[in-house]
């Protein structure tokens, strides 16, 4: 599954309607995002950013491009809002590692697409995230320690996993019924034929 | 949409509500409260309309902009009595008398509406009443009875104004109705604002943090939690709905327990108060669980 995972990563940048797709929904990342510039959770350092519910609707709805969008919408975030910092890249590594993980476990421990329809689901749903908030910290904090000894990295440990925890779980899970109800968007799905033609199409279609 | 999700979509909500506090803290305390609701509102509703114009377009009609007309107003109306009673009340009893809906819904329901309710809800009626009583001052000072008072009126308003979204939102589209329901409330508020004295309006200092703020309240209150209430309530009662928002005193009790100052309003964990709130969830919890399901399905499914 991971070679596939990664075959998808390369399909972002080669296929067109994957890079439409991606432009869309790092625009929709951005307009969300930039209003909440103001809310600081450690002064200069962190921000609360419900983009963060974004992590797990991206990564179970549409994998590689959404595991893209959250890299490449946390660092321009970071350019347009001035708040660039030495830990910025750890930040956009984890953004980018987390839905992929969150994929790879559901996948790996669930089985099927994406769905909340069940205590069960809902459970492994609440599990993963709460790991995808850890690893979060386990990839951010040891470089936010190394490059700024002064800050308490405690705190800032349990801010970050609080804050990602709460979103992951708050609006994320809601959003991700909402869409699925309404616009009946099903959950990315790495070995679907008819992604995989179009994925394929798209590659010929640009040679 | 089945019966979990709904729950779990209005239990969102419930917390979104709850965040807010955090969101208006950021307001200037110069801003009046109309301005706020005036560019919350307006900001969300062009936020919708601009995104979903085909959607909102295809839906939109002479009937549902008049039935929406008397929602705006209740609106509007229950916002104003919530924000007017604050100022009496201390943060720890808003909190519980906000649940004073829970009761007012089926008593509203019964009379008006001449509907038949299970035992179970007016024992859960019963319950968060004596959950709020429990969080009163039982000596009455003059600020409680009128902040009591003005909050009793902000149920009933809202009861009803549940009740009509409720019947309105299972056959409208949830974004053009949220859309309609943020205009009319926005365009209201900006007329209570503008008319008085156009000069505040317009030398009034629109500070960055106000404007990051309100735009925050647009998308996560106006637009996010709105849009999934209207939409939730085509799969509900507005008895579960109601019964669902009554949860509100457990998640601020565990917001202000688990979460960084930041995030969370001031809520004292004393005995009295997580005994007041355990028997509004209870209470709650009782009105919303479908109790013949739960017959025909021991083990839990139906519910």
């Amino acid at each position: 599954m991971l070679k596939k995972i990664c075959l998808r990563l390369w399909h972002v940048i080669t296929v067109p309607a994957q890079r439409r797709l991606f432009f869309k929904l790092l625009v929709i990342y951005l307009v969300i995002a930039i209003p909440f510039k103001t809310l600081e959770l450690l002064p200069n350092l962190a921000h609360i950013r419900p983009n963060s519910a974004l992590i797990p609707v991206y990564g179970f709805l549409y994998g590689p491009v959404g595991a893209w969008v959250n890299s490449w919408g946390s660092f321009l975030y970071d350019i347009i809002t001035n708040s660039l910092t030495k830990s910025t890249v750890a930040g956009n590594v984890a953004n980018f590692i987390i839905p992929l993980f969150m994929y790879y476990m559901w996948r790996h421990f669930v089985g099927t697409r994406f769905q909340l329809t069940c205590w069960r689901e809902l459970g492994w749903y609440c599990l993963i995230s709460i790991l995808g908030a850890l690893l979060k910290v386990l990839l951010i904090a040891p470089v936010v320690e190394f490059f700024y000894p002064s800050v308490n990295v405690e705190t800032f440990e349990i801010a970050v996993a609080a804050t990602e925890i709460v979103f992951y779980l708050v609006p994320g899970i809601a959003i991700l019924i909402l869409l699925q109800n309404m616009y009946g968007l099903q959950g990315f799905d790495v070995d679907d034929p008819e992604e995989a033609t179009v994925a394929a199409d798209g590659m010929a279609e640009e040679k | 949409m089945n019966r979990l999700q709904a729950n779990l979509c209005l239990l969102t909500v419930v917390i979104c509500w709850a965040f807010e506090v955090m969101l208006q803290k950021n307001v200037p305390s110069y801003v009046p409260v109309i301005a706020v609701m005036t560019f919350n509102n307006l900001i969300g509703c062009t936020i919708l309309a601009v995104v979903f114009w085909k959607r909102i377009r295809e839906h939109l009609n002479k009937k549902l902009c008049l039935s929406v007309l008397p929602l705006g107003v209740l609106n509007l109306l229950y916002n104003y009595l919530n924000f007017s009673a604050i100022r009496y009340l201390s943060p720890d009893v808003c909190t519980f008398v906000n649940t004073l809906t829970v009761v007012l819904m089926p008593i509203i329901l019964f009379i008006f509406f001449k509907e038949k309710l299970q035992w179970q809800v007016w024992l859960g009626a019963v319950l968060v009443l004596a959950g709020i009583v429990g969080s009163l001052d039982l000596s009455f000072p003059k600020e409680q009875t009128i902040g009591l008072a003005l909050m009793g009126a902000y149920a009933v308003a809202w009861a009803v104004y549940l009740i009509m979204l409720n019947k309105l939102a299972k056959d409208a589209d949830a974004i053009t109705l949220t859309t309609l329901i943020l205009g009319t409330v926005g365009g209201m508020c900006l007329i209570g604002w503008v008319a008085p004295n156009p000069q505040a309006a317009l030398h009034m200092e629109y500070s960055r943090a106000f404007l990051a703020s309100a735009f925050a309240d647009a998308y996560f209150i106006c637009v996010f939690a709105t849009v999934l209430n209207v939409y939730t309530q085509k799969y509900v009662s507005s008895l579960d709905a109601v019964a669902l928002y009554s949860m509100q005193p457990a998640v601020v009790l565990i917001m202000a327990a688990t979460l960084p100052p930041v995030l969370a309003q001031k809520i004292g964990l004393t005995l009295v108060n997580v005994g007041c709130c355990a028997l509004i969830t209870i209470g709650a919890i009782i009105c919303q669980v479908d109790w013949d399901a739960l017959k025909k399905h021991p083990s839990g499914e139906g519910a």
